[in-house]
């Protein structure tokens, strides 16, 4: 028998395998089988990595080498060279975008340098189907040490002392919740884990069910032990069927080693979860409606004068808490309150997670300090604009959190810094937008999402959506009117303070923080029927440079409704009455003729 | 009593019952609050968004839809602060897109001093208080009717919007409907609920031949309340 | 899988800790052995495969192993490299596996058991030289 000298850490989240990871697999597993390293190197399947954009990620240890973007065409090369003749193959590893160097270990990639990993522990470590992996890293341990050295208040105080706050949007203090739960009166009581994560673009939540589920099993067993729960739910949205399958295997291998079930690790205690899956709408997410829906009624939010805390589900005394603050409570249980607060803000302790996407140079999952400013995860972590392009805007907190302007760059990030902005921490989506972004179409983008996914069961938040709608589409079509954006602003007010849920108090979101920090844009859209960004299609026109253009007749070739005319030698030229506007000349033109105004 | 307490209308001090709705206790008092999704019959809905009003409580104001909110010990209320009428305002004014030309809103918007104008009109008399959905279900107790769709194509309808077949044609959703969106008629012995596509045979009175109610609905009761097969042979004058 | 105590709880996390040294970089001891094309030809991968036997054998998998590209002393490979936390590298050329056992009983398996061991590091000091590198 030979010893295994290698693991082969292969990227396993949605991100790698959508690029093709586990093809990856196979061909890497024939290929060791071929070169007789099939004992020696042993391949695991990780959970992901947040480095999406680059799949499928190999990272090979103990070398602690990250490959990226790997091709089944690189892998007889990578066996031959990197496992057998320990020759790092350095066209597969990532390079620096702007000085364009080779970096060949994880920790020197500027992306993940600047992370602190205390959520996401177990990223790329763990093969997330084996619970001995898990407690191979202090798994399960903070569960044996509450049950067996803490009361109930003692883990609530402890929860308390940490300064905990949800991270499924609201902020909400964790302990506070768990007590009134605790202390209310009820024969059952339930703890749920939200796991719906409606924001688009946003999987931080799917990572850590996906890559880790034992992490959010564990807080919720700490958390019904201190509140005296004895059901627990994961409530998983629809389209996440590998987070699902994760969550299973390990509910039910958790369940065998008696962790889970009658009488846990033989304190007396008994719990036990089950999966629900979404009902596939954004507002699911929404505490009340969520619970709804857990019922199997219609995902509506209800009149808000009834606590969840007190009557949740069945009228019962239910908690409910979202994947990332969850799991977090083992950290707190394992290395105390003190540990956990020793980063952050005083208002907002530990780290968060955030799905960096947009126009960053490095986009993915990032793990960073509350307090960190958005201009360190912008420039630092997400390693600056694409393109040398200008900073714009950073959209924090999902489709109803605000847009921050480059003057804000340097706020700490954390609950109360982002409300004060006008946006939100939400569940910690944020996309960065560049100078090509109008901010007038982005919040009309947002609008247009939320009108259909508003539950319309209020009148402020349905009605308001719909002409937010009417009034963005008209100013990005040139139709815009004076008196639209005080008609906006006072739309936008009436659903902050009318409305039944937080959906319809933050759907203003977009709209007013573009309003505060952009108004010249909307005044130019209206007044000037401009488009600053050169972005909306009915405020823009196409035309070519004559001095400029070398006549190649790129532009003629790819323009779909063919009103390019020009001859060889003889500038080019559009016809603006019948030009679409679709930018296809725009982006092939050599010598950037073509000009927008 | 243990459960009576002490809370400020616009000033004045009130004792209620705890937990009566505020709406209530301000109507007691002859406190004009509007509402649109209200019905003494019904639980509370609180999404029309009209009946607002501006509470107090331990120095945090907030505003409430005064239909649910309960009364609590040393609640200040307010139905008439800047907020609470700026707020109503813009929703009056939101429902006025949506039914222009419904008398009960049009009229509802003068009494506020709400104009109309500015927004995009939608001319949908539908302004989903969910009444007839509520009726249904609370009182009646048939159920035949929800919501379909989310956001601004919510409408209350059958299932898949088929011919409801639980539908007893009782009328009681066209009785609560307080903007008249839902049409019934009752010709040559058949009752017809265009929304939900039902037409449903009216029972005649054996002795006068005068058509009672919908025969589904007769059965209906009679099963539920344990009547006697015959008990709606004659109509009630007849009997 | 049956229910497991407290107890048995820890007794895993030792276990995968130990068994996944190599994935977590916390091991013992690291060796490397420099296996460039050269290397490969004068009999690395042999010896490789005898280290690799060894661990298993002894269950030592706090001993992580690496393979190197060659460093240039072609004449001298196979070569191996002994690096202990907080200690020099210590260098062996011209292995085999039968050497290649030796030094692994001698750094892992007697030293670590504390045997009193006789001129300690015996025959393989014919094939050590210091680190330079
Ligand atoms: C429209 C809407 C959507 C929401 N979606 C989510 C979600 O996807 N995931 C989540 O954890 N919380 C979501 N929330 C927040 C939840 O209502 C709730 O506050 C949170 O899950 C509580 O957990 P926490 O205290 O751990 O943050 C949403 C809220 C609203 C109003
Ligand atoms: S605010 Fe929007 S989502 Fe929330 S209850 Fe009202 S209509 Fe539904
Ligand atoms: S009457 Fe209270 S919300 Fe409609």
């Amino acid at each position: 028998m030979k010893a295994v000298r290698s693991h082969l850490l292969l990227c396993g989240g949605t991100g790698c395998r959508a690029s093709g990871g586990m093809t990856l697999k196979d061909i890497l597993e024939a290929e060791l089988e071929k070169r007789g390293l099939s004992d020696e190197m042993k391949i695991v399947v990780t959970g992901c990595n947040g480095f999406c954009a680059l799949g499928p990620i190999l990272v090979v240890q103990p070398d602690d080498v990250i490959y990226v973007s790997l091709k089944p065409k690189d892998i007889p090369e990578l066996v031959s060279e990197h496992f057998i003749k320990g020759r790092i193959v350095k066209r597969l590893l990532y390079k620096h975008p702007v000085t364009k160097q080779e970096i060949p270990t994880m920790q020197q990639i500027p992306f993940f340098a600047q992370q602190e990993l205390r959520v996401l522990r177990n990223r790329g470590l763990i093969d997330p189907e084996k619970i001995d992996e898990y407690i191979g890293r202090d798994g399960y341990s903070a569960l044996a040490k509450a049950l067996a050295e803490m009361t109930p208040d003692q883990i609530i105080d402890e929860v308390e002392k940490s300064g905990l706050r949800g991270r499924g949007g609201g902020g909400f203090l964790t302990a506070r919740k768990w007590r009134t739960t605790r202390s209310a009166p009820g024969a059952v009581r339930y703890v749920i884990c939200n796991g719906d994560e409606g924001d688009p673009g946003a999987f931080m939540d799917r990572s850590v069910m996906e890559g880790d589920p034992h992490s959010v099993i564990e807080g919720m067993i700490i958390g019904a032990y201190a509140i005296g729960a004895s059901k627990g739910y994961i409530y998983v949205r629809m389209e996440y069927p590998l987070a699902v399958k994760n969550l299973a295997k390990a509910l039910t291998d958790a369940r065998a080693y008696g962790l889970l079930g009658d009488n846990i690790l033989g304190s007396g205690f008994s719990f036990d979860i089950e999966i629900n899956r979404g009902g596939g709408a954004f507002i699911c997410g929404e505490s009340s409606a969520l619970m709804q829906s857990i019922m199997g009624k219609a995902g509506e939010p209800r009149a808000k004068y009834i606590h969840t805390s007190e009557k949740g589900l069945w009228d019962m005394p239910t908690n409910l808490n979202n994947v990332e603050t969850w799991a977090n409570v083992p950290l707190i249980i394992n290395h105390g309150s003190a540990w956990f607060a020793s980063i952050g803000t005083k208002g907002s302790t530990g780290t968060k997670v955030f799905s960096l996407v947009g126009g960053v140079n490095n986009v993915g999952l990032v793990e960073v300090p509350m307090g960190i400013t958005l201009r360190e995860i912008i420039y630092d972590i997400g390693g600056g604009i694409k393109d040398d392009k200008k900073f714009k805007a950073v959209q924090t907190g999902g489709p109803s959190g605000g847009c921050i302007p480059a003057e804000h760059l340097d706020t700490p990030v954390d609950f109360d810094e982002l409300t004060k902005l006008g946006s939100m921490m939400g569940s910690g989506g944020m996309i960065v937008m560049d100078e090509d972004t109008c901010m007038v179409d982005v919040a009309r983008y947002f609008i247009n999402f939320l009108v259909d996914e508003s539950c319309g069961k209020c009148t402020p938040c349905r009605e308001g959506l719909r002409h937010f709608l009417t009034i963005l589409t008209r100013i990005t079509e040139g139709q815009g009117q004076e008196g639209d954006v005080e008609l906006l602003e006072e739309i936008g007010d009436g659903m902050i303070w009318g409305s039944l849920c937080a959906l319809g108090g933050s759907a203003p979101n977009p709209v007013m923080s573009t309003i505060k920090y952009f108004r010249d844009e909307y005044d130019a859209h209206i007044r000037d029927k401009k488009c600053p960004a050169r972005v909306c299609t009915k405020l823009i026109t196409f035309s070519i440079d004559p001095e400029t253009c070398i006549a190649c007749g790129k532009c003629k070739k790819v323009c779909p409704v063919n009103c390019i005319t020009g001859a060889k030698k003889v500038p080019h030229v559009i016809d603006e009455s019948i030009c679409i506007r679709c930018r296809a000349c725009y982006e092939v033109c050599p010598t950037d003729a073509v000009k927008i105004r | 009593m243990d459960d009576m307490v002490t809370i400020t209308l616009n000033g004045t001090e009130i004792k209620a019952q705890k937990g009566t709705p505020l709406l209530s206790i301000a109507r007691e008092k002859n406190v004009y609050i509007p509402t649109l999704c209200h019905n003494d019959a019904l639980v509370p809905y609180g999404v029309c968004r009209m009946c607002l009003v501006e509470i107090e409580k331990g120095g945090r104001k907030r505003i409430v839809t005064s239909c649910n909110y309960p009364a609590e010990e040393g609640l200040a209320v307010k139905t008439d602060t800047e907020r609470v009428v700026k707020t109503r305002s813009i929703v009056m004014e939101l429902l006025l897109a949506r039914a222009p030309e419904n008398k009960m809103i049009v009229d509802l918007a003068a009494r506020l001093g709400v104009k109309g104008g500015r927004l995009t009109e939608v001319n949908d008399d539908c302004i989903l208080c969910g009444m007839c959905v509520r009726v249904c279900d609370e009182v009646v107790g048939v159920s035949a009717l929800g919501f379909f769709s989310r956001g601004t194509s919510r409408m209350p309808t059958t299932p898949f919007a088929e011919p409801s077949e639980t539908c007893i044609g009782c009328g009681s959703c066209v009785y609560v409907c307080p903007t008249g969106y839902i049409k019934m008629e009752d010709k040559d012995g058949t009752r017809y609920i265009h929304n939900w596509k039902v037409a449903l045979k009216m029972a005649t009175c054996k002795k006068c031949g005068m058509y009672i109610a919908p025969q589904r609905q007769l059965d209906y009761i009679r099963k539920t309340a344990d009547l006697p097969e015959d008990f709606y042979d004659l109509c009630f004058s007849c009997r | 899988m049956s229910p497991i105590s407290a107890d048995q709880l820890r007794k895993i996390k030792l276990k995968i800790q130990n068994e996944n040294a190599l994935r977590y970089g916390v091991g013992r001891a690291k060796v490397t052995v420099h296996m460039g094309t050269c290397g490969i030809a004068s009999g690395a991968r042999d010896v490789l495969e005898s280290l690799l036997v060894d661990i298993a054998q002894y269950k030592a998998t706090d001993v992580i192993v690496a393979v190197d590209d060659c460093v240039g002393l072609c004449e001298r490979e196979p070569l191996v490299t002994i690096l202990k936390p907080g200690q020099k590298p210590i260098e062996y050329e011209k292995m085999n596996p039968d050497k290649m056992r030796h030094v692994f009983k001698e750094h892992f398996i007697v030293t670590e058991i504390q045997e009193p061991v006789e001129g300690e590091s015996g025959q393989s000091n014919e094939g050590k030289r210091s680190q330079s590198n």
